[in-house]
């Protein structure tokens, strides 16, 4: 073996660390905040997520086998099945909740689990709007979120108006509260997660 | 304040729409967000926070109750 190896894999494993590191904090201050809400569970799932990929990043856990993908086909039937799974369920029902554990179990060791990267081929401009996508879309997601979460405190803190702070949730739930409505977020949800889970394999 | 609120999730949600446009419109200076993805998820920490947080998504809104019903008076 070359001398070069253990240096490349060093660096590798640095990147590695690095590149979790962000996404591990967006965990923890999600988790935390779920906490404050009083959404123990919620903040649970994001914490162990948090720890889960910090471990992977340190290579404290053994890696995934390779192999035997499930198709788009699959997801796409196992997708409807939970669509209608979900519309018959009646809405915060225990029912509803195992259809939706179930999907998490189903999808989040596929996403572990993920794709072979596939080496960048593309040249530096291309990069460049890759990055400047990047920065759009992470002051969108920034935006959203400290809108989201200052609502949310003013919510708890200005005791008398707290209807005039609504949170993303508030506005939605009277649309997600209609059958109509729980049908197109069922499908947009589904499709959204299928899209994740399978995006890396259109390279 | 309740509007000026709302407001402002929609001024997000245009500036969303616009970023999703113009990244088509003009995919050498912004790339698209299939591009980003595609990048973004070949790491696995990427990858599954993305995925925790759409599954966090359904969780929320069809299976806790994060808004108080009305409260019925007699």
């Amino acid at each position: 073996m070359d001398e070069a190896q253990p240096e490349a894999t060093r660096t590798r494993t640095r990147r590695t660390v690095l590149l979790a590191l962000p996404w591990a904090a967006i965990l923890v201050l999600t988790g935390a905040v779920q906490f404050y809400r009083g959404a123990v569970p919620d903040g649970v799932v994001f914490e162990v997520a948090a720890v889960l990929i910090v471990g992977d990043a340190l290579g404290w856990l053994p890696e995934p086998a390779q192999g035997g993908r499930a198709s788009f086909t699959l997801l796409l039937v196992v997708g409807a099945v939970a669509v209608v799974a979900l519309i018959l369920m009646p809405r915060h029902t225990p029912a509803e909740g195992v259809v939706v554990i179930a999907v998490g179990v189903l999808a989040i060791p596929l996403a572990w689990r993920g794709n072979a990267p596939i080496p960048s081929r593309e040249g530096e401009p291309a990069r460049r709007a890759i990055v400047r996508s990047a920065v759009a879309w992470g002051c969108v997601a920034l935006a959203t979120a400290l809108w989201e979460l200052g609502s949310f405190v003013l919510g708890r803190v200005d005791l008398a108006h707290p209807l005039d702070h609504p949170a993303i949730s508030t506005l939605l739930d009277p649309v997600v509260d209609t059958w109509i409505g729980r049908l197109v977020f069922a499908i947009l949800w589904v499709l959204a997660g299928i899209g994740l889970l399978t995006r890396a394999r259109r390279q | 304040m309740y509007l000026f609120t709302a407001l402002v999730y929609g001024v997000i949600l245009v500036a969303g729409v616009v970023v999703g446009v113009l990244s088509h419109v003009k995919p050498v200076d912004l790339a698209p967000i299939g591009k980003l993805l595609d990048r973004l998820l070949d790491s696995r920490a990427i990858r599954v926070t993305l995925v925790v947080f759409w599954w966090w998504l359904g969780w929320h809104f069809l299976v806790v109750q994060t808004v108080d019903p009305p409260a019925v008076t007699p």
